[in-house]
């Protein structure tokens, strides 16, 4: 059996199909290398879960990009110079498509120096969405 | 509660289109839908993110990665951008998803519009002894040979050749663009070479279903091409000739195609437009023909919208690509067959980023470009200088299209208008270009299908 895609348009469009179908109002799934939540409901709120992924290279700077087209939503939306720790694993944000929430996922622990647009931007696959500088 | 992918079911009325497509193509379609004042949303690669047109679109989307695979041939990446973006129909352009009745059938699902025929059309047409069964049915001409599956049977199978008469040719139900396929001259090679076809066909189109027809020697390659409505009109828009390929791939076309008489072609474009009635038609497309010693044999029928359609919008004044829009926007066709009056002669050049001796792609950045304007001269391009082809895709970067009151003026003005062209920073095949419209037999007319591999043939150096 392969693994799961979570990135992948064709697993997240059949999920959801299923989900729907079943009546479920959400799904969780977590793997070594990634983890995607898909939560059916008429509300915005969102449960952040957190994940261990395989360490990253080995630059100073590594950038989080789109995975998958859709509204970028932050987690926390903050400042430019507000630079701020995080963990590895640490979910940063979402891409949004319609009731769909696909995970950013913190590759490496650091600080999380910018987020490099703006909240709801409906984003490309690849966009760079959040500049992390690595713990040494 | 709210559900995810699956949007509510839409009419025919759309204001936004997604053009799931990229280069010159998706250019055209933008053009056209803004002309009916369409908004457009255009999906791209990583590849082609930074592709100036997408700045002329409401929306500009990366779905993908720069392999087609995973970008421009990602049904579902598609959907999701036409869900993001609220856009309420989707144009297939050619190439890549454009004849996956699949897509068409997830497009209909979703509750949007496919700017193209039905899916069953395009499954039917897809079939390539289905859709000889369709055309025999509606009594458009076809190549001699059986309309049904070789069978396993190896006396019956040689009957069947002996039938026909040699040479006769295998092909692949589900084959295309000159794959799978083979000649045989006798008997002798005919268990053979179904046995590689056969197999050549599992591998490369998932099905080892083939068929027998009659080779013809030195045929010509001549379209009609066809529009068709919901409301029961359907009208050929005249004839091209596209025989003058490489490796099965058109280089130069032209309409109308030189020396065949209306009345020869004639009954042949109205069986086509019976045809389209029948298997319940809609949109554009092309019937593509065989033709030799003053007959015409169907080969297959191209369910989408043409690379080389400019030709055809030159002689017979027709936007091709604004009535497949009205069409998909369920209006009527905005002319009947007997308004429809050819003028002239129009020729189109590919223009591609290749090597103009090996043919080898040529990527990089162009850092000059210069067309010739004017009357009677059309450029439908994508780049501009700084533009930098990717070697991901289809070696095309241009077309070249002229008009002229006669074939030879629109020679003349096609040899000034690629004189004047400059293309610089990669390779192009401009020379080959130049050397072929300068080339006296091509400007004679009625070559075959063979002579540019001849021509090209005899110009290589010993």
């Amino acid at each position: 059996m392969s693994a799961i895609g979570l990135s992948d348009p064709v697993t997240i469009a059949a999920l959801s199909d299923a989900l729907t179908r079943a009546g479920v109002e959400g799904l969780e799934i977590t793997t070594r290398d990634g983890h995607v939540r898909i939560v059916v409901s008429t509300n915005k709120d969102i449960e952040v879960s957190h994940l261990k992924v395989a360490p990253g290279n080995s630059a100073d700077n590594v950038v989080i990009k789109a995975p998958i087209a859709g509204h970028f939503r932050p987690v926390a939306v903050e400042n430019d110079e507000d630079a701020r720790e995080i963990s590895q694993g640490e979910i940063l944000g979402f891409m949004a498509i319609g009731p769909i929430l696909v995970p950013l996922v913190a590759t490496h622990s650091g600080l999380l120096r910018r987020q490099l647009i703006a909240p709801e931007t409906l984003t490309g696959f690849g966009t760079p969405l959040f500049e992390i500088q690595k713990t040494p | 509660m709210s559900v995810c992918l699956v949007v509510e079911k839409a009419n025919a009325s759309f204001d936004t289109v997604l053009i799931a497509n990229r280069g010159e193509i998706a250019v055209r379609i933008q053009k056209a839908c803004h002309s009916l004042g369409l908004k457009t949303v255009m999906i791209c690669s990583e590849a082609d993110r930074s592709a100036k047109y997408g700045e002329a679109a409401e929306h500009f989307l990366c779905v993908g990665p720069s392999a087609a695979a995973k970008s421009y041939l990602n049904q579902d990446a598609i959907l999701l951008a036409a869900r993001l973006t609220g856009a309420g129909a989707i144009h297939p352009g050619y190439g890549f998803l454009s004849e996956k009745s699949s897509f068409a059938e997830a497009i209909d699902g979703a509750g949007l519009v496919f700017v193209g025929p039905p899916a069953s059309a395009i499954a039917t047409m897809g079939d390539k002894i289905a859709a000889k069964r369709a055309m025999i049915s509606a009594g458009v001409p076809c190549v001699p040979g059986p309309d049904t599956a070789l069978p396993d049977d190896r006396e019956l199978v040689e009957r069947t050749a002996r039938e026909i008469g040699y040479p006769v040719i295998i092909k692949a139900s589900g084959g295309g663009g000159g794959r799978g396929m083979r000649v045989v001259s006798g008997p002798e090679q005919l268990h053979e070479a179904i046995a590689l076809t056969r197999e050549e066909a599992r591998q490369a189109f998932g099905s080892a279903e083939l068929y027998m027809e009659k080779f013809l020697q030195h045929p010509r390659h001549i379209e009609i091409q066809v529009v068709c409505d919901n409301h029961g009109n359907a009208v050929w828009l005249g004839h091209r000739d596209c025989s003058m390929q490489r490796r099965h791939q058109k280089v130069v076309e032209e309409a109308p195609a030189p020396g065949i008489a209306a009345d020869t072609i004639g009954p042949v474009g109205q069986a086509c437009v019976e045809a389209c009635r029948q298997i319940g038609y809609r949109g554009v497309g092309t019937f593509e023909f065989l033709y030799e010693d003053g007959r015409f044999y169907f080969i297959e029928m191209n369910t989408r919208l043409q690379v080389e359609h400019p030709v055809t919008e030159m002689t017979s004044g027709v936007d091709i690509v604004k009535e497949q829009i009205g069409v998909a926007q369920g209006r009527p066709l905005a002319f009947r067959q007997a308004e429809i009056v050819c003028n002239g002669h129009s020729i189109e050049c590919r223009i591609n980023a290749e090597d103009p001796d090996s043919f080898l792609p040529s990527a990089g950045t162009i850092n000059d470009l210069s067309f010739l304007e004017g009357p009677g001269v059309r450029v439908d391009t994508h780049i501009h200088a700084g533009y930098r082809v990717s070697p991901y895709y289809d070696s095309l970067i241009a077309k070249l299209i002229v008009h002229a009151e006669s074939r030879p003026a629109a020679i003349a003005r096609m040899r000034d208008a690629l004189a004047a062209t400059r293309i610089g920073g990669i390779s192009t095949n401009l020379p080959f270009l130049r050397a072929l419209l300068d080339d006296e037999e091509f400007g004679r007319g009625e070559t075959d299908i063979h002579y540019l591999e001849h021509w090209l043939k005899q110009r290589r150096p010993a």
